[in-house]
């Protein structure tokens, strides 16, 4: 089976030691590292944002070492990225942060972009406003405008960054229940969540769970 | 001694070389822009203008009116009276030339250029610039390309808005004070005023524009992971423009005007 996502043997810094993972093309899976930092880092790395000292990473069939900057933007358009904060820009409105990749990367008129924007709110279940700065969004409202951004690139992997962490269990109740439905919504799409927090994944309806240094038990 | 003066010197040839790449990519990234993510780094251009400009609108205004007066009256008290088409002559000499591009630079310097620098450090320590480039926004096409040009069309703008503030308030000072009449200090202005006074004198806002827009874009995406760093980057920004702005100015003038 192709894999969506693979880590072969990757040593950078401290924080990972040949570290090697696949996640395969369509799965839904979930990987528990022993700290945060550890996760931002293999985020930077399958965006290719910095290299590993050794080791390869392949996104998509496409391997990061050597890859040019415009392969790499190429790439990151068929990957999003939950980030634990959301993602957002702190100095664009929350509609200017939904839209940005629309307006950037694709030619839609308005009325569509409008019309793809509110229906991915929708389905992230937003309720709050458009027209403010993220810094008055709650921790949940961040991820829910990250998330309808993500949903509105249609990628091919979606990597959640600790998103269930520190969220109340309804809300992460419903987060998990939006990702669910996006992951479902195409057989292609893989999704892959990170956290440090092995209770934070318990009830997703995982393909796949891995557990690192021996600190979750493997669960299939 | 010698060698941390080579170390020093490389430094800033490095530096330079840097400000320059930075400009040229700028160049690069804004043809590219007419076929990819045009609409929203126009939109950041916008902003930037928006901010930079119209917002310092009414400082400009103020100072060049100042400005103009503080000219007219030390023209008229050392040439004295019946000197108008002298006076119409020296302040555009002096400001036209060499005062309206250099301070309204400096007074974008203070406002803007800070500005532009806390912003991109905050952004880079918050991790902004990884997530724009997360969706595939590389940070030079949307946050550095519309920030250069946009700072840069400002200058330019505010500079004209200065120069002409300049001339007739210092002209409405002369005329109230020492009832210098309209006819006779025109006169001495359209004499000297000429195209390609007005050509230089734009084009060396524009390259003051470039410059410090680059220099506060460079300091501001230079920080690490502190946010003591921030308003470190900011002054840094400040003094080198500052620097920069004398030192485009002087060659300029060397090689132009003289």
């Amino acid at each position: 089976m192709p894999e969506a996502l693979t880590f072969e043997q990757v040593t950078a810094g401290d924080l990972l030691k040949d570290f090697s993972y696949a996640l395969p093309d369509g799965s839904l899976a979930a990987v528990v590292s022993s700290r945060q930092e550890e996760n931002d880092l293999k985020v930077r790395l399958l965006l290719g944002l910095s290299a590993p000292d050794a080791g390869s990473v392949c996104v998509l069939g496409q391997e990061l070492a050597g890859a040019s900057e415009k392969t790499l933007i190429a790439l990151r358009r068929r990957v999003a990225v939950l980030f634990p904060t959301g993602g957002l820009i702190s100095n664009l409105k929350v509609w200017e942060n939904l839209v940005l990749p629309l307006e950037y990367h694709f030619g839609y008129s308005q009325a569509e972009i409008e019309q793809r924007g509110m229906a991915a709110l929708a389905r992230v279940g937003y309720a709050g406003s458009l027209t403010e700065l993220p810094w008055s969004l709650s921790l949940y409202q961040r991820r829910q405008v990250g998330l309808a951004r993500a949903m509105l690139i249609e990628p091919e992997l979606i990597v959640y960054n600790a998103t269930l962490d520190g969220l109340s269990q309804g809300e992460q109740a419903a987060m998990i229940a939006a990702a669910v439905e996006f992951h479902r919504q195409s057989g292609q799409r893989s999704s892959l969540f990170m956290t440090p927090n092995q209770e934070t994944v318990k009830d997703l309806p995982l393909d796949r769970r891995t557990p690192v240094k021996g600190s979750f038990t493997a669960h299939d | 001694m010698l060698t941390a003066w080579l170390e020093k010197m490389v430094a800033a040839i490095v530096y330079l070389y840097d400000l320059v790449d930075m400009l040229a990519a700028a160049f690069g990234n804004c043809l590219a822009a007419f076929r990819h993510g045009a609409r929203p780094a126009f939109n950041v251009y916008l902003r930037q203008v928006y901010f930079t400009g119209l917002e310092a609108f009414k400082i400009i205004l103020i100072t060049a009116l100042l400005i103009g007066t503080v000219v007219i009256t030390q023209i008229v008290s050392i040439a004295g009276s019946g000197s108008e088409a002298l006076t119409g002559k020296v302040i555009v000499w002096i400001v036209v030339r060499e005062l309206g591009p250099l301070l309204t630079a400096i007074l974008v310097v203070a406002r803007s250029g800070t500005a532009i620098a806390a912003e991109l450090s905050q952004m880079k320590i918050g991790g902004e610039i990884d997530y724009l480039e997360s969706l595939g926004i590389p940070a030079a096409n949307y946050l550095i390309m519309p920030r250069i040009f946009g700072v840069a069309t400002a200058v330019v703008v505010l500079t004209v808005y200065f120069e002409i503030a300049a001339v007739l308030g210092g002209f409405l000072v002369a005329s109230l004070g020492w009832h210098v009449p309209w006819e006779e200090y025109s006169h001495g202005v359209f004499s000297v005023l000429t195209l390609s006074v007005l050509g230089a004198s734009l084009l060396k806002s524009l390259l003051f524009g470039l410059f410090v827009a680059a220099i506060c874009c460079l300091q501001g995406l230079s920080v690490g992971k502190s946010v003591t760093q921030i308003p470190q980057a900011a002054t840094r920004a400040v003094m080198q423009s500052l620097f920069l702005l004398f030192v485009v100015d002087g060659v300029f003038s060397l090689f132009f005007l003289l």
